[in-house]
């Protein structure tokens, strides 16, 4: 997991301006790159990047400087994206003849086919189980920080990510590309 | 395979380097079906990809414009005298004194006092006014030029 310098979050949330430019260069890439594996969309992945950097900002008197920085602000990223999903849900709901296709917004992308196809087999998962996946395989993280973030106990993370792995196996053993 | 070659939790555990287990370690090394295994799995997570485009710069810089626009000082809720006014909007004592009944203030046991930030607005929003409310045609009437002979 990215590590960030306590004096760096200290000046943040003193509101220092450079201490936020860099504060969010360092947080771009890895959170840009959850939200774009998870949506599979650049517009989604912008616009949730930047309401999780604006939380950061404005919440930044909540955090306890005592704990590490970085899964406090993997909670904000996650909450911002599980509140995309119950968003998109509502819509679903509503229009269903309109996102009846299912097709992800690969199209309007340029993410190679690989990445539709890998895109299109976790979309089969659930959304816990594949962004189990997603932060095991693609952002590093350890077992451990995937079951506090996601409030489960180890073992869980652990089988999240052996069953996505089966599940993937199985989808391009299908030859579904 | 025997009975104690490495499940599929295991080896995904080597995988991402997360195994404490010494013996795991030790028994991958010298058992050849558990080699394979490990190398099949390798072969299939390494072909894993999701190339992830460069993006995110929208949104950092139109955070850091919200930012500082938040982290930008209020008014300044500053007390001032009548003589502060004065000098602050660059006019004598009297003019103030005269126009206190036009002035946003208010009065602390005989003293006069204003609140700089309601002072700025009431300027500000009167300076709205009287441009609205100024005359589109010149209030005098244009003088005749004489005609020279």
């Amino acid at each position: 997991m990215l590590k960030i310098e306590k004096q760096l979050v200290i000046d943040f949330g003193k509101g220092d301006a450079k201490a936020a430019a860099a504060l969010f260069e360092q947080l771009r890439r890895p959170l840009f790159a959850y939200f774009y594996r998870l949506s599979f969309d650049r517009c989604v992945a912008e616009d949730l990047l930047q309401e999780t950097l604006l939380t950061i900002h404005s919440r930044i008197e909540t955090y306890n400087h005592e704990f590490a920085f970085m899964p406090w602000v993997w909670a904000i990223a996650r909450n911002k994206f599980l509140e995309f999903k119950r968003s998109q849900s509502r819509v679903v709901r509503l229009i269903p003849q309109l996102v009846r296709s299912n097709q992800p917004a690969a199209s309007f992308c340029d993410a190679s086919d690989t990445g539709a196809d890998l895109h299109n087999c976790l979309d089969t998962l659930s959304e816990s189980t594949k962004e189990a996946f997603v932060l095991k395989h693609f952002q590093g993280m350890t077992f451990n920080e995937i079951a506090e973030l996601q409030q489960i106990p180890l073992p869980t993370a652990k089988s999240r990510v052996l069953f996505a792995i089966k599940k993937i196996r199985e989808y391009f053993n299908r030859g579904e590309l | 395979m025997n009975g104690r070659c490495l499940n599929e939790e295991q080896l995904i555990e080597l995988y991402y380097a997360e195994s404490d287990c010494a013996e795991a370690k030790a028994h991958l090394a010298s058992c050849p079906d558990c080699q394979n295994a490990f190398a099949r799995l390798c072969n299939e997570l390494v072909e894993l990809d999701m190339a992830v485009p460069d993006g995110g710069h929208r949104a950092v810089s139109e955070a850091l414009k919200a930012v500082s626009r938040q982290s930008q000082p209020a008014g300044q809720d500053t007390i001032m005298t009548i003589e502060e006014v004065a000098q602050w909007l660059k006019v004598s004592y009297h003019n103030v004194s005269n126009m206190l009944h036009l002035l946003p203030h208010f009065i602390i046991d005989g003293q006069v006092r204003f609140n700089r930030r309601l002072l700025e607005n009431h300027l500000f929003n009167n300076r709205a006014g009287a441009d609205s409310k100024a005359p589109q045609q010149p209030l005098r009437k244009p003088v005749p030029i004489k005609r020279v002979v």
